[in-house]
């Protein structure tokens, strides 16, 4: 594997690593709702890094090859075999777009309890929010 | 190949649906009408479709070039799959059944703001979604949608308890969400698939799974605890339900365990023959189970103790599936169908209980069958329903399982089975006494409270468990049909 | 808490304390079964009286499942924990 595969996926091992340690260990509320997304943020990371060729290229028609086009004939468009050896592995971009957009719905959802939750009982400390009496 | 366009539909119409209800936010009269026609549409949409397979974009299943791309099977389907069967049909003909008594009963409390019964529509086109889907990150999508779709049902209530079960269930959703993609991540780095079928023809012809297979199905194992609810997000879970509206509770309640039979479908398909998968699928299971009916029964809140039960009635299902034998799954399958029925009678007759009386806590309760006598019968036959009590639908499930505990080589399991029953039935009945014929109450119902919607669906209810229990073939011979012939 | 005294909360808090050590016993019979005959005897028999000795388990087990995100994170790392080991060590990746 390319060392610099192999370093994306040591530091996304280190943000899912730090996430969960924040999610478990932190007190502050916000630093749970960061951790959380820190995972997310890992999890692209590694999704990337599968789809990394090292010198490859971005798996779209760029303007290099629209320069001798004939649009009508189509032969802007490189042969198949020559596009398929260098180009990058595309279908991790989507799926990471996808991700991304899911984790900032998450993390609004969850920005905006931790608002409302400061309003109540104006601190951020899990432990006196959710380890409080419970008013019954 | 058949590429039908009803298909689909089933999802995008409540997406459609959702977004017109959101748009027409606080003009009433619009958001009530749409509501109760987009769900009586979204019921007949399953009921008209014709089995078969849905390819997005028209891409067909094409060779693979193996020799290029490395891939271990000849051919694959390049796009996203739907796959519509008898037991997606009878699935989502019951959530959507489901979710249209849930309208209804919200629209009847009142409750007609826009964006709740968009969050409604929304979670109804997620879990359709997850049932239809043979794509594993469009599953994925969909349960992260579902999510924060059910965080929102919860919040809609406006106290400060929900504000905090919303937010615990959210903090470990997106934990077990990172869990799944990256099992999908891994499972795409080592197989090069995302679609079920292909995965699945794929693990079988790769031999014994690698280390990274092996923790992609570690992580996946993890993520189906969240979304079943099952041990040790089975407080997370009980505690959505207990600080829910109670009909969005029954509908939440549902999906729960909906989402529990896909799942669990989608992985003993996927990683077949591991039989490692089974056993720990079997052993939380029986830890639900035990600690939902042991919780259950402790319980002096009403709702507490109907979440507790329908924690532990899904960790039940969840042994079915996980003993892995056909006979087995199919049970766990027809338990979930037929638990969800009881469970909603349960939580329906609670949202009448706390229209009237303002309160759930069953020391302050009682009396209630001279108040309401209908609804009072009615619970007390959900309540032999649960707990397995023939002739109910719930008997034929249970009896199921334990033939099938028993036929499988775990004789104690069986033994197990039967407690639990009993451990429900007492919790529930306990319940029941309480806020029924207990004498000696001090709070008065309130005398506005009709509940006539709530004695209409209750009773058709009970008409159902009374029938799937009289001709139980009915639902039964279809789901163990299409289990034998997916080889799980 | 104050109605756990009076009947009904007798007649549960007896059925759940019931069904918690029959499950036990059932789950550890379940483990020993696939051992030797006597280890199996013997060992049902230790758990019963270990069972027995440690009434009432309930309200340990009603301590610890209540909604605190603390002890849901535990329980929640705990589990991830076992099940990797139990994958990679069932697959004999491990030694």
């Amino acid at each position: 594997m390319d060392p610099f595969q192999v370093g994306s996926f040591l530091t996304a091992g280190i943000l899912v690593i730090t996430g969960l340690w924040a999610i478990i260990m932190m007190d502050n509320l916000l630093k749970k709702v960061i951790g959380a997304n820190l995972v997310g943020d890992g999890v692209n990371l590694v999704l990337i890094g599968i789809g990394y060729k090292p010198g490859g290229l971005i798996p779209e028609v760029t303007h290099h090859f629209h320069a001798s086009a004939v649009p009508s004939t189509f032969s802007h468009f490189l042969a198949f075999n020559e596009f398929a050896e260098l180009a990058s592995y595309p279908l991790p971009f989507a799926l990471v777009l996808t991700n991304i957009v899911i984790g900032a719905s998450t993390l609004s959802v969850m920005l905006a309890l931790s608002v409302v939750l400061y309003h109540k009982y104006n601190t951020l400390s899990v432990h006196k929010i959710f380890e409080g009496m419970e008013e019954d | 190949m058949f590429n039908s366009t009803l298909i689909p539909l089933m999802v995008v119409f409540p997406l459609i649906a959702a977004i017109l209800v959101n748009f027409l936010h606080q003009k009433d009269r619009s958001v009530k009408t749409i509501a109760i026609v987009s769900s009586i549409v979204a019921v007949l949409i399953p009921l008209m479709t014709i089995y078969g397979v849905h390819l997005f974009s028209g891409h067909i299943r094409t060779e693979s070039f193996p020799e290029f791309s490395k891939l271990l099977i000849p051919d694959v389907y390049m796009g996203i799959v739907y796959s519509y069967g008898p037991i997606q049909k009878i699935l989502l003909a019951l959530l959507t059944v489901m979710t249209v008594f849930v309208i209804f009963l919200s629209i009847n409390r009142k409750l007609i703001s826009g964006v709740y019964v968009a969050m409604i529509f929304i979670s109804l086109a997620s879990v359709s979604a997850i049932i239809l889907a043979d794509d594993f990150f469009n599953f994925f999508v969909f349960t992260e949608v579902l999510t924060v779709a059910q965080a929102a049902l919860v919040i809609a209530v406006k106290e400060t308890k929900s504000h905090k079960a919303a937010f615990k269930y959210m903090i470990f959703g997106t934990v077990s969400g990172g869990s799944i993609l990256l099992g999908i991540a891994l499972l795409l780095g080592v197989y090069g698939l995302l679609n079920m079928t292909d995965l699945s023809n794929a693990i079988k012809a790769g031999g014994a799974l690698q280390p990274i297979a092996l923790t992609a199905v570690a992580l996946i194992t993890v993520g189906w605890l969240y979304e079943s609810g099952l041990f040790p997000f089975h407080i997370v879970k009980s505690n959505m339900y207990e600080n829910a509206m109670p009909e969005a509770a029954a509908l939440l309640q549902l999906q729960s365990k909906f989402v529990l039979v896909a799942m669990s479908i989608a992985l003993l398909r996927i990683f077949s023959g591991y039989t490692l998968l089974k056993s720990v699928m079997l052993g939380f299971a029986i830890f639900t189970v035990v600690i939902g009916s042991v919780m259950a029964l402790q319980q002096t809140d009403l709702r507490k103790l109907l979440s507790f039960v329908a924690v532990g009635q899904a960790g039940l299902v969840a042994m079915g599936i996980g003993l892995g034998t056909s006979f087995s799954i199919s049970a766990g399958i027809f338990h979930a169908i037929n638990d969800v029925l009881s469970m909603a009678i349960l939580f329906f007759v609670t949202g009448f209980i706390l229209d009237s009386y303002k309160t759930t806590k069953l020391n302050q309760l009682g009396e209630g069958l001279q108040k309401a006598p209908l609804i009072g019968v009615v619970m007390f036959l959900a309540t032999l329903a649960i707990s397995g009590v023939p002739p109910f639908n719930s008997y034929q499930s249970e009896f199921r399982l334990i033939q099938s505990a028993v036929d499988a080589g775990y004789a104690e399991l069986s033994v197990l089975v039967i407690l639990l029953s009993v451990a429900t039935f007492v919790a529930v009945i306990k319940a029941f006494y309480m806020v029924f014929m207990k004498p000696g109450t001090n709070i008065e119902a309130d005398p506005k409270v009709k509940g006539t919607m709530h004695k209409t669906i209750i009773v058709i209810l009970i008409v159902m468990c009374l029938f799937i229990g009289l001709f139980p073939n009915m639902i039964y011979d279809p789901i163990y049909n299409i289990i034998v012939s997916l080889g799980v | 808490m104050e109605h756990k005294g009076k009947g009904f909360g007798i007649g549960s808090g007896f059925t759940s304390e019931f069904l918690m050590f029959s499950s036990i016993l059932i789950a550890g019979m379940l483990v020993l079964r696939t051992a030797n005959s006597v280890l199996f005897a013997l060992g049902s028999l230790v758990i019963l009286a270990a069972i027995l000795f440690t009434v009432p388990t309930v309200f340990r087990v009603e301590k610890e499942n209540t909604d605190s995100i603390n002890l849901t994170s535990f329980y929640v790392v705990l589990t991830i924990a076992v099940i990797l080991i139990v994958f990679f060590a069932g697959s004999g990746v491990l030694i």
